[in-house]
């Protein structure tokens, strides 16, 4: 007999809301996390909504332009997911979808948004390319520099902070059993045939002594900490971790309903519905090492030249920046790919260990989550996770997984 | 870009001694404020502009004002007036020669300091006492209504009226009078007794007489000028609309509990706030300093060891950030970690550094004794600290979040646990104070939520930088 | 209401400027909080919601009693603490009673 049908490992975005789509379909999950909820990368990126391609996407258009479609597809189902999700969720998530500018400075700045806008428009994706006066005004408080702009009318914003709370909270109310503070230290499958899988943990309460349950299938949704996750169930899960910085300035009037980023800067930047500017776009912090290994449990290190580049960045498009007070920056791990793509499904070598980590995971968490849910579920999702299949990572696992 | 072998961050006493102690042993030494003069808070000097006859002329005052005087004139100490800084940044991987980098925040300016070493001595403020109207216009700190006599000569009110558990009080009170102010009442939360026991340790007593001389005057000026110094009792609310016009007191029953069917209102202009002080281990926290809770001696603060060396190699701390325990043991630190500093860089031998420190070290456990009695006796103890925040008083002022806010978000999400997730949940802490205003209730009212000890929950993670800084400067330093 | 001490008090040499639109005697050397609670200001400035705030700290940590500063008529303002701003000749300076809803720092509700 099974403790719990799933166990889902950790307590982010992600994971939250799939525990919550699992359980209003019935099952009974369990979810594991370390530390607090929310206090990974679903609690400390900076809230966009953004279902353009991003600038990490763009940077080999050409190479990658047919998974680059798959995206673009995916963004179409998450726009709608993200619109009903205050409703679905019942409170205020500070959603606001009032669109979104994707800037260019230079002219090859402004080929790349064109190139970029063909992809899109082919699948069917709301943008329209606006030359900078068009775009000023639609958005008079960008700078002159600004030679293009690619509007996607739902873009946006909504808030880390209260979103993967919501949906811990109806996860609890649906039965959803959430046991913060828990480590999971042993991931196996059961011997001989079979068909559930051990999952040994610790809770910080009752750190001397280890608990074990049994269930049908594990969700892998620890963000950043997805590969080391994978390691405990002898697979090989090539997620990477990257330290990122965020800004937030002092609370201002409304003054930037959009949401904007940059075609060849790292840049994003929006107005909380608080007031504050958050700046971000993709500055790297230094991750923390210990003995060869990354210590990713520490918060990375902020770096100068990262914050002053970001700033500098944000000046430089939305000039009024300038007499802002920045109020504080700081930094998260998040989990990346060599494709920049996310990783969800069932590892092939090991049936029954689903992971839902990496990619773009605050906009389209909730919709990953739903998707994961009916995967594991029912062996099918409505949109077709295929491409982001693990399986993708072909013999990686050729080795690995586990004896049955 | 300025380069300097040690960078020490506040001007007070700690700052002050370590200066000049660092510099005779030959280190080159900036010192980096954000007064215009130095002296920190204790000596907060008046601004250029004046001239104050007999200014600071209490013996309290006589050996600060002396390491003041040396300071000033001392041309070894480069000084950063008017000047924040915003954050320190480990230096070794970057490929620059220095081992820090500080980013200052000068008025109209933001610019780097490099630096071998740190010191940081930024000092304490007061506590934050949460109570309904603690935000209306006439409410302050005492500390900073001293701050007003002390460095502006001026009186920021007509009527004042003092209430805590910290001695401060008296002295602030005592300037007001002597200035020609009114004091309309100086409210202690403890017994009369539980000031006495002081008086119980007879070594204590004899090694600072000088001390007990002085707050005897203090209650014989005020006893003179008609006002009433009173114990066992406490402010509970303070009234008015858009200012204060009175406030509510009570008195304190021997059990601890305020008895709040025997209040009574006070009219004031100006009410003085005394409960202690919090230490400001924001840029060491920042930096990775280890830290520890003590509800007593400050809220988190730094942990050092005999060199005044905090975890973080080359971070000195000393001051009120490694304890609150006024500016005989600041200075007394101060004095330690520049010898520390010292030969940790190589300037001076061990041996030197080991003989130079012995006499520092047995002055600072007298004076430790004192403080550690001082601080305990004027701790009101959370139980009433609790008894004051009410479900309708501000506990974030920021972001304007009351007790009932926090409390009824505390019970939607009982999966908190650390001060940091429910900062992320509630926005307690993250306006322009940065949560120094809310830290300390904030922690109390997890910690009782939970049923475990304040440490339990954490600090707020202090981010860079230390204070707001303007965009448009930070973007544009030229490093 | 405040008052200046005078006794064996040297202040600075007289200066003037605006406060809320209205000229007012100062001497160098003063903050701008002292200049205003001399005035008889008692709200600095107000939340987003309305509540008046004034200084508490007096040192530059609470932020209380910031104010919106222009150095002269034609410059920008700037929010300044009052607690250790000194005050200038030709200051312009706007306080809670002149902030509108639409003052940065002071966004919708």
């Amino acid at each position: 007999m099974a403790d719990h049908d799933i166990v889902v490992i950790g307590g982010g975005l992600i994971g939250c809301a799939t525990a919550y789509y699992l359980a209003r379909s019935g099952a009974q999950v369990l979810l594991l996390e370390r530390g607090q909820v929310n206090q990974g990368a679903s609690g400390r990126n900076a809230g966009s909504l953004h279902f353009q391609l991003e600038h990490r996407l763009i940077q080999n258009i050409e190479l990658d332009v047919r998974e680059l479609e798959f995206y673009v597809a995916l963004a179409k189902i998450a726009i709608d997911h993200c619109r009903g999700l205050e409703s679905e969720l019942g409170c205020d998530l500070q959603v606001g979808m009032n669109g979104g500018l994707m800037v260019a400075e230079t002219p090859d700045q402004v080929s790349l948004l064109k190139r970029k806008a063909e992809v899109e428009t082919r699948q069917g994706l709301d943008v329209e390319l606006l030359d900078g006066d068009a775009a000023r005004r639609l958005a008079p408080y960008l700078s002159s520099n600004i030679l293009a702009a690619l509007h996607c009318p739902h873009e946006g914003h909504s808030n880390p902070r209260l979103l993967t709370p919501a949906y811990a909270r109806k996860a609890t109310e649906q039965g959803v059993q959430l046991l913060t503070g828990a480590q999971v230290t042993g991931i196996n499958r059961e011997r001989a045939g079979g068909k559930h899988w051990r999952i040994e943990y610790r809770d910080q309460q009752q750190p001397d002594r280890s608990q074990e349950i049994r269930c049908h299938a594990v969700l892998n949704a620890a963000g950043a900490w997805a590969r080391e996750v994978g390691a405990l169930a002898n697979l090989h899960l090539p997620l990477f971790p990257v330290g990122l910085t965020m800004n937030a300035t002092e609370k201002v009037a409304p003054c930037v309903p959009h949401l904007i980023q940059h075609v060849g800067r790292r840049l994003s930047l929006k107005q909380t519905d608080d007031g504050n500017l958050l700046i971000g776009g993709g500055w790297s912090a230094r991750l923390g090492q210990q003995h060869g290994h990354w210590a990713e449990t520490a918060a990375p290190e902020i770096l100068l030249d990262s914050v002053q580049g970001n700033l500098r960045a944000a000046t430089e498009v939305v000039p009024m920046v300038r007499s802002l007070r920045l109020l504080r920056t700081w930094t998260g791990t998040t989990a990346i790919t060599a494709d920049h793509l996310p990783v969800l499904g069932e590892v092939p070598e090991a049936p029954g260990f689903f992971v839902a980590a990496g990619g773009s995971g605050y906009t389209y968490g909730p919709t990953y989550a739903r998707m994961m849910s009916e995967l594991m579920l029912t062996g099918n999702s409505s949109f077709s996770l295929q491409p982001f299949s693990p399986a993708r990572f072909g013999g990686l696992n050729a080795f690995m997984g586990q004896a049955g | 870009m300025a380069k300097t072998d040690l960078a020490i961050i506040g001007a007070g006493p700690a700052g002050m001694a370590a200066a000049e102690t660092a510099s005779q042993c030959g280190l080159n030494v900036t010192v980096v404020d954000e007064q215009g003069k130095p002296g920190g808070q204790i000596l907060r000097q008046p601004p250029k502009e004046f001239r104050v006859a007999n200014w600071l002329d209490g013996k309290t005052y006589r050996q600060g004002k002396a390491l003041l005087h040396r300071a000033e004139n001392n041309p070894a100490i480069n000084w950063l007036p008017r000047s924040t800084v915003s954050g320190i940044f480990p230096q070794q991987e970057t490929g620059l020669d220095c081992r820090f980098r500080l980013l200052v925040d000068s008025a109209g300016k933001a610019h780097s300091l490099d630096a071998e070493a740190v010191l940081i001595a930024p000092g304490c403020y007061d506590m934050p006492v949460v109570f309904p109207g603690w935000n209306l216009p006439g409410v302050m700190a005492a500390g900073g209504i001293q701050a007003f006599i002390k460095s502006q000569q001026f009186l920021p009110g007509q009527r004042f009226v003092f209430s805590g558990s910290h001695p401060l009080q008296l002295v602030v009170a005592d300037q007001i009078v002597q200035a020609g102010g009114e004091v309309a009442a100086v409210l202690f939360a403890q017994s009369r007794f539980r000031a006495l026991e002081l008086l119980r340790q007879p070594a204590v007593v004899l090694q600072n007489f000088g001390k007990f001389g002085q707050t005897a005057a203090i209650l014989a000026r005020l006893r003179r000028a008609g006002v009433p110094v009173r114990f066992q009792q406490t402010l509970v609310r303070a009234n008015g609309d858009d200012a204060l016009r009175s406030v509510t007191v009570a008195p304190v029953g021997a059990d601890g509990l305020i008895r709040m069917q025997d209040s009574e209102d006070i009219d004031c202009d100006r009410l003085g706030v005394c409960y202690g002080f919090l230490a400001s281990s924001e840029l060491a926290r920042q930096c990775g300093a280890e830290c520890h809770w003590d509800s007593a001696r400050g809220g988190w603060i730094a942990r050092h060891d005999e060199w005044m060396r905090s975890s973080v190699e080359q971070v000195f701390v000393a001051g009120e950030i490694t304890a609150v325990a006024g500016s005989d043991v600041a200075a007394a630190e101060g004095e330690l970690a520049a010898i520390g500093c010292a030969a940790g860089l190589g300037r001076i031998s061990p041996e030197l550094a080991g003989k130079l420190a012995g006499p520092v070290r047995r002055k600072l456990q007298r004076l430790n004794r004192f403080a550690r009695l001082l601080g305990a006796l004027s701790w009101p103890g959370a139980g009433l600290l609790d008894q004051l925040m009410a479900e309708t008083a501000t506990v974030c002022k920021c972001e304007e979040l009351t007790v009932g806010d926090i409390l009824g978000l505390l019970q939607a999400n009982p999966h908190i646990a650390s001060v940091n997730s429910a900062k992320l949940l509630s926005r307690t802490g993250m306006g322009l104070c940065q949560g120094r205003y809310c830290h300390h209730a904030q922690t109390r009212l997890l910690s009782r939520q939970l049923g475990v000890p304040e440490p339990a929950v954490g600090a707020f993670t202090a981010r860079f930088p230390a204070k707001p800084i303007e965009i448009g400067r930070l973007a544009n330093l030229d490093a | 209401m405040s008052s200046r001490i005078s006794r064996g008090v040297e202040r600075g040499v007289d200066i003037s400027l605006t406060v809320d639109g209205q000229a007012v005697p100062a001497c160098a050397g003063e903050t701008l909080a002292t200049v205003l609670l001399a005035m008889g200001i008692t709200t600095f400035n107000r939340t987003r919601h309305g509540a008046p705030r004034a200084p508490y700290c007096n040192m530059g940590v609470c932020f209380e009693c910031q104010v919106l500063v222009a150095a002269s008529e034609n410059d920008e303002f700037h929010w300044e603490r009052a607690c250790m701003c000194p005050a200038e000749a030709g200051m312009v300076i706007k306080t809670g009673a002149q902030l509108s809803a639409e003052e940065p720092g002071h966004g919708k509700d």
